[in-house]
């Protein structure tokens, strides 16, 4: 296919829509409203975003925690601050609230989100498929301290790994990054030591063991509290290891998914394989 | 407000069962497509008995935070028709992979198929905008990596363009969520519809803007659809029939939620300037969509190409159909909407079977077809009929209900509804032209085609359910008509199903 | 303080997606791309987003650019194999 539009033109077009999205943000974040106010209130929490930075401080100065004509969503329940370490049975007991959100609150965008991750590991493995080739000669083979490196490192890495994400409701950081972190582990293996492989069955069998233990705690949410995903453990005391409900569990089979796909990917890709269609 | 939180199963087995197949696969590659089946077979027969026993309309809670806290999904006449008619469909592409896919990765690739129908679904259940957004990057993945799957190079091509444009249209549409966030502080589709007024105008404007070009990717609205042609050809046929059968409903559903529910007032919108407002851009893109689609479309020697770029120009029609704003309009853009999706699936199928039997998809090749195959050329002329909106035939009536809206509105959508009505005329000619082509008869002595089973399933089914639909149009007229007014009445259509208590400012 | 820190990071984020547009060799780009990622993550960071910092850190500067690399490398292998 040949691209015969000219070169001027195609830049002039690049920079008017670069253009138009740059005024357009500019003036989003001019009239855009700054400052909120925040209202934690028993089983109900809210963000109100308030027209006036003025308002919100006063309000939140005064101890009121809502501007004029927004009312609070209950007004039964008293609003009390949280204590940390003595705090027991909140509605979502994670102290790291970035968690709460993402696991607990919608916890079916988390879900989503490692589909699609699984799904694009699953495009590239397609379109990589084929016979694995014979090894090459070896040209050069990596240092004696790279190979040592790599290794005691992996380990270190691994363990920080699993910290990150067994710590997801405490500490910032969860599946993801933790997942990450493993992979990158063992992407440091890959170059420590020519023709490295890890155990492709492992890798699979994590992978899918993983993403059904996802599902299924979602599932014995749906069955318990009839809602799927719904945290069916008790929340416990604010910032103990063992509070947040079923964050810690989900975070652990995200952390697992992440890392083995990601490591899946950079085997398939760093592998010669030869395309296959008999 | 009801809760049916059972539907939640029509997302969570299609995920399980997705996570699962890579095992099913260590124990044998065909079994994988059975796995997929049978998951699909599942997720319609629910589906069906969701919209047949009248389950609907249901919030479906997830995570049990009620709706503008959590997530949620909203089970409405729409997600009910639409849930229905993309699992079905799904089914039938699954049962004819049985015979088509025998090649290369068939463990992913049934892995992709599932989570796409899924996706596809998902798109239309769900109640949050950025639930929306997940759902379209499983649907928009899961798609450019089966439009690449295939032995021939041009498939990668395709998809490739494909994945740029789509790309961009998902990050356009991220950012227009990002920007309502800032407005509202909430993500949830009927609490943004309810209190759309209390966001600053200029910055609504923008957002909407935003919003509406990445959705318009999906739909196949002009600017926006440079990757049709390329995509849908170099695919394989069974993909490109599942990308005009079910991606095209969810991208139209998307589109439309937005545009109605979100940024509409009861058939208005929110944002106007003097007499410019979203629905008349929508018009504006929609006729050029089906003009340029026709026209392109009538120069095509390929028939693969002729068919993505009349599924193109069938995307601006019901577009119209929506655009119109009025009940029988909706009601006749929805009902294009599943009646093109039927069609044309199973004209993508039949081109799938000819292709595999050494027929080239050039328009010549077709010549004489009736005496080497005559399931095939009468299920094809049946398919061609029902597009060009031949009475007697499903698209007649949808074609019919639009034609009648649009006169029923006046003004200047007589001058719309006139070039649609010419562009309908240059669809007759090139669909007819292959017709004339199947039956004309010469002296070929080619072997006759041997059509097996599980290809010849789906298409029989489609080909049936054509014609029931043009005889007896009553019954799926009468869910488009339910499905109509939800997307008309925003308040009592959606919202106040969602969240009984909220007041609209 | 702070701000101080954050502004020379921004610079160099922003010098460092220049090269990456306008450089002529690939390996080069995504050497700047990696760095932008970096910067970024640091960004993350003095904003108080330190979760979004982290996930920044070990999949943009890290893997991704690890991939690219692989990518680039697969690349050439197949445009030397057609010419020979």
């Amino acid at each position: 296919m040949k691209n015969e539009t000219p070169e001027l033109f195609k830049k002039i077009f690049a920079l008017s829509v670069i253009a138009v999205l740059i005024v357009g943000f500019f003036l989003a974040f001019t009239e855009m409203p700054k400052g909120w106010g925040v209202n934690v209130n028993g089983r109900v929490s809210r963000l109100y975003v308030l027209k006036n930075v003025r308002t919100a401080t006063k309000s939140l100065d005064s101890g009121k925690f809502f501007a004029k004509g927004v009312k609070p969503l209950r007004t039964d329940v008293a609003y009390t601050p949280i204590e940390f370490k003595k705090t027991a049975n909140l509605e979502d007991g994670a102290a790291n609230v970035v968690t709460s959100i993402v696991v607990d609150y919608r916890g079916f965008d988390t879900l989503g989100e490692v589909t699609v991750l699984f799904l694009a590991v699953s495009g590239v493995m397609m379109l990589l498929f084929g016979k694995r080739k014979k090894e090459r000669k070896k040209k050069t083979e990596p240092s004696l301290i790279m190979y040592v490196g790599t290794r005691i490192a992996f380990s270190v890495i691994l363990l920080f790994g699993i910290y990150i994400f067994v710590h997801g409701h405490l500490t910032p950081g969860g599946g993801f990054p933790g997942g990450a972190v493993i992979a990158s582990g063992i992407l440091g293996l890959f170059l420590g030591r020519r023709g490295y492989s890890p155990n492709h069955m492992g890798l699979k069998a994590f992978e899918s063991l993983s993403g059904i233990a996802f599902v299924i705690i979602g599932l014995i949410g749906f069955f318990s509290v009839h809602s799927f995903l719904a945290n069916f453990l008790p929340t416990g005391i604010i910032g103990d290891l063992y509070s947040a409900g079923f964050i810690a569990l989900i975070y652990i089979a995200v952390g697992m998914k992440v890392g083995s796909e990601l490591a899946a990917v950079v085997d398939t890709m760093i592998t010669d394989t030869e395309e296959e269609w008999s | 407000m009801s809760i049916f939180n059972n539907a939640a199963l029509l997302i969570g087995v299609p995920l399980l069962f997705a996570f699962s197949i890579p095992l099913f696969g260590l124990i044998s590659k065909q079994l994988t497509k059975w796995v997929t089946l049978f998951v699909i077979g599942f997720n319609a027969t629910f589906s069906l008995y969701i919209l047949l026993a009248h389950k609907y309309p249901a919030v479906v809670v997830m995570g049990n935070w009620v709706p503008p806290f959590g997530e949620n999904l909203y089970i409405g006449p729409v997600a009910a028709f639409l849930v229905s008619v993309i699992s079905i469909i799904g089914l039938l592409i699954a049962i004819y992979n049985l015979w088509a896919i025998k090649l290369g990765d068939v463990t992913r690739f049934s892995v992709l198929f599932l989570m796409f129908t899924a996706g596809a679904s998902g798109i239309v259940l769900t109640g949050d905008i950025f639930n929306l957004f997940i759902f379209m990057e499983i649907t928009g993945i899961s798609s450019y990596a089966l439009a690449a799957y295939g032995p021939r190079r041009r498939a990668l091509g395709g998809a490739f363009k494909f994945l740029v444009v789509s790309s961009i249209g998902s990050t356009l549409y991220l950012l227009g969520v990002t920007l309502i966030y800032t407005q509202l502080g909430t993500l949830n589709i009927a609490e943004i519809a309810a209190r759309i007024n209390q966001t600053t105008p200029g910055l609504l404007t923008f957002a909407g803007i935003l919003l509406i070009s990445g959705l318009a990717v999906e739909a196949e609205l002009f600017p926006f659809n440079g990757w049709v042609p390329d995509t849908y050809t170099g695919a394989v046929s069974g993909v490109s029939a599942s990308l005009s059968g079910i991606a095209a409903i969810s991208g139209v559903y998307a589109l439309f939620r937005i545009a109605m529910t979100v940024l509409g007032r009861d058939g208005a919108y929110v944002f106007t300037y003097g007499k410019l407002d979203l629905m008349t851009v929508i018009a504006i893109l929609a006729t050029t969509t089906v003009i340029i689609g026709e026209l392109s479309a009538l120069s095509q020697k390929n028939v693969k190409k002729m068919l993505a770029y009349s599924s193109m120009a069938q995307m601006g029609l019901v577009a119209v159909g929506f655009s119109i704003g009025s009940k029988l309009g909706v009601y006749g853009g929805i009902f294009q909407l599943v009646n093109h999706s039927i069609a044309k699936s199973m004209l993508f199928l039949i081109i799938g079977v000819l292709a595999a039997a050494g027929l080239g998809e050039k328009v010549e090749n077709f010549r004489g077809l009736w005496r080497r195959s005559p399931f095939l050329s009468l299920a094809f002329t049946i398919g061609a009929f029902s597009m060009l909106g031949f009475p007697l035939f499903a698209g007649f009536w949808s074609k019919f209900a639009i034609v009648g809206a649009s006169i029923q509105r006046g003004g200047w959508y007589d001058f719309v509804i006139g070039l649609v009505l010419f562009a309908s005329i240059v669809e007759a000619f090139y669909y007819l032209r292959i017709v004339t082509y199947i039956f004309s008869s010469t002296e070929v002595k080619a072997p006759k085609i041997k059509v097996s089973l599980s290809p010849a399933i789906p298409i029989f089914v489609l080909a049936v359910a054509i014609i029931a639909i043009g005889v007896y149009p009553n019954f799926i007229g009468n869910f488009s008509m339910q499905s109509a007014g939800e997307f008309t009445h925003k308040m009592t259509g959606y919202v106040l199903n969602v969240i009984p208590t909220i007041v609209a400012h | 303080m702070i701000i101080y820190v954050a502004t020379v990071v921004v610079i160099a984020i922003i010098i460092s997606s220049l090269i990456a547009v306008f450089s002529k060799k690939l390996l080069s780009s995504i050497i700047a791309m990696g760095l932008v990622s970096l910067g970024v993550s640091g960004l993350f960071f003095f904003l108080q987003a330190p979760d979004v910092a982290i996930t920044e850190a070990a999949i943009g500067a890290g893997l991704s650019t690890a991939i690219f690399v692989i990518a680039l490398k697969r690349v050439k292998k197949g445009e030397t194999k057609d010419e020979e």
